[in-house]
């Protein structure tokens, strides 16, 4: 039976018996932020510039990621592990800089590559639920 | 209020539900029988189950390095061959992955430029997701 209290049919009460996203650690907070040296000029090109970065998993377990990040912190792009083909210099409209994360039972671990000759300061969010 | 087995709880949230053709299994390296030229691929056909015809929205994540760092789907339709993040001239062969739908199944490809591995298994994980979807 719906709660009295309940005004927006959008919002009615689950009845299920699969399972759904159970959401381990809240997006709120969950923001990383990390530098990425700039891309070394070499013979008139940039080299790829690739990095890591890790830290905790607060949920220390295997589980699965979703995340953005931005590298102006206005504009985010769905996590992507490869940046391919960024041209010399960087195509317009191109971003020429990646970030994707990947978990395991004790660490998030953040992959970069970019080929911007200056420092890049990128911006994650993300967000943690179970595998199932 | 009788007791049937099922989960009711009201919420001021929205829940995505997942579909009971969810996995979380492995599956094989590279089927050599699957070569095309420079690269090998295996697939693992999973049948979603959606009534009405639905092509379910879903999640596809793989564990490529097989040491438990689980990795999203290499989603990428351009460029998917090994290695799914960049190493310049590291000599691993991780495979990318791509997934996809239709009315019937999901689909996970893994893509090998070597054949070494096609007697290892390698971790996948598949959400799918109940209620959302096209209809084709």
């Amino acid at each position: 039976m719906p709660s009295p209290s309940l005004q927006n049919i959008d919002l009615l009460a689950l009845l299920t018996n699969g399972s759904v996203d159970r959401v381990l650690s809240d997006f709120a907070g969950n923001t990383t932020t990390y530098s990425v040296a700039a891309a070394t000029l070499s013979g008139g090109f940039y080299l790829p510039k690739t990095d890591t970065y890790t830290i905790p998993n607060p949920a220390r377990k295997k589980c699965l990621i979703n995340m953005v990040y931005s590298v102006n912190g206005v504009d985010f792009f769905p996590q992507k592990y490869r940046l391919y083909q960024p041209g010399n210099p960087i195509p317009a409209g191109r971003l020429g800089a990646v970030a994707g994360a990947a978990v395991d039972a004790n660490f998030i671990t953040f992959y970069f590559t970019h080929y911007i000759g200056s420092q890049v300061d990128y911006t994650m969010f993300w967000v943690l639920d179970n595998i199932l | 209020m009788s007791v049937t087995g099922q989960l009711q709880f009201n919420s001021l949230k929205n829940y995505m539900k997942r579909a009971p053709s969810s996995v979380s299994t492995s599956m094989l390296g590279p089927n050599t029988l699957q070569f095309f030229g420079s690269w090998y691929t295996r697939d693992l056909v999973i049948p979603h189950g959606l009534p009405g015809d639905k092509v379910p929205m879903f999640r596809a994540y793989y564990e490529p390095y097989r040491d438990g760092k689980v990795f999203e789907a290499f989603q990428d339709t351009q460029y998917y061959y090994s290695t799914p993040i960049n190493t310049y001239g590291g000599t691993e062969d991780a495979p990318t992955m791509l997934a996809f739908a239709d009315q019937d199944n999901v689909t996970l490809r893994l893509f090998f430029t070597q054949n070494i591995y096609a007697a290892v298994s390698f971790n996948v994980h598949c959400i799918i997701y109940q209620d959302y979807g096209a209809v084709a």
